[in-house]
C-alpha cells in the first residue's frame, strides 16, 4: 500500500499535462475526483468566459487526495483566477475550503457553523504548506471523517 | 448549493457584483430574483445549470465581523444596464474567509435558478 502510494505520487509529480493528472487520480480509485476534474478542465478549454484551470494548482490538489487518506473526498470548484477549489461540509452547518495556490501552500479556512447562532463557535484561517495546513485543520478533518 | 469560489475575487478585482433586491420594491423575494435575473440577463449571458443566491447584508456584514474581524461594504453601483447594481467590496486577501462565511449563510430556500 505504501509502495502504491509512492507510485500513485510520483505519477502526479511526474504528469506534464491535466489530462495526466486526471488518469492517475482515476488509477489510485478517486474516480468522482479525477471525472469532476476533468468537468472542470473541459469547461475551462470550452468557455471563454472561463479562466484557464491553473495546472500547478491541480498538481497540487491532487497530491493531497492522493498522500492523505485521511481526507474524504471533497466538492470541487474553480475560483476566478482558475485555482482549484475542495470543499467539505462539517456537520451540522459548518464548512471547510481550501484554495491549492501555485506554490504549493493552501489557502484554508474552516468553520464549524454560521456566525450569530448563539452556539460556541469554532474557526481557524490560513495559508500554510500542505501538511501545516492538515494540522491546522485537524478537528474539523475528524468531524468531517466522522459524518 | 453554491461553492466558496462564487463569492471568491478574481486578483486585481476590488469587489463582486450584487443586485440590491429591495430596489425594486417587489412583494416577495421571487419576484425580485425575477427582476434582478432579467437586469443580469441583459449584461451577461446566464447559464441554464447556474444559481443566483440572496443574501440579508446584515447577516453577511454580521458574519464576517463577527469570527472573521473583516468589514464587508455593500455599494449601491447602479449602472443604465441594471440600476439594481450593487458592489460587494471584500479583502483579497482574506478571500477564502470571507468566502466561506457568505456560503453558510445561505439555505437551500435562498438559491434560485439563474434562468427562469
Amino acid at each position: 500500500m505504501v509502495t502504491q502510494e509512492i507510485d500513485h505520487r510520483a505519477r502526479i509529480a511526474a504528469a506534464g499535462t491535466p489530462d495526466e493528472v486526471i488518469e492517475a487520480l482515476r488509477a489510485f480509485g478517486l474516480a468522482s475526483a479525477a471525472e469532476r476534474l476533468a468537468y472542470l478542465l473541459g469547461l475551462s478549454i470550452d468557455d471563454p468566459e472561463e479562466p484557464p484551470l491553473n495546472f500547478e494548482s491541480m498538481l497540487a490538489l491532487a497530491d493531497l487526495l492522493v498522500c492523505n487518506d485521511r481526507v474524504p473526498e471533497p466538492v470541487l470548484s474553480t475560483d476566478p483566477d482558475g485555482l482549484l477549489l475542495a470543499e467539505w461540509r462539517v456537520p451540522p452547518e459548518g464548512l471547510m475550503a481550501f484554495e491549492f495556490l501555485p506554490d504549493k501552500r493552501i489557502r484554508f479556512a474552516a468553520i464549524s457553523a454560521p456566525a450569530a447562532r448563539g452556539t460556541e463557535r469554532t474557526s481557524v484561517y490560513g495559508t500554510l504548506p500542505k501538511d501545516e495546513a492538515l494540522a491546522a485543520v485537524a478537528p474539523f478533518l475528524l468531524e468531517i471523517g466522522h459524518s | 448549493m453554491p461553492t466558496t469560489g462564487a463569492f471568491t475575487l478574481r486578483a486585481g478585482e476590488d469587489y463582486l457584483s450584487v443586485n440590491w433586491l429591495e430596489y425594486f420594491g417587489a412583494a416577495n423575494v421571487e419576484t425580485a430574483v425575477q427582476l434582478a435575473r432579467a437586469a443580469v440577463a441583459r449584461q451577461l449571458e446566464l447559464r441554464a445549470n447556474g444559481r443566483l443566491a440572496v443574501l440579508n447584508v446584515g447577516a453577511a456584514r454580521g458574519a464576517i465581523a463577527h469570527d472573521a474581524g473583516l468589514s464587508l461594504r455593500i455599494e449601491h453601483m447602479p449602472t443604465d444596464a441594471d440600476p439594481s447594481h450593487s458592489a460587494m467590496f471584500t479583502d483579497g486577501a482574506h478571500r477564502t474567509k470571507i468566502a466561506i462565511e457568505l456560503v453558510v449563510l445561505i439555505s437551500s430556500d435562498d438559491v434560485f435558478p439563474a434562468v427562469g
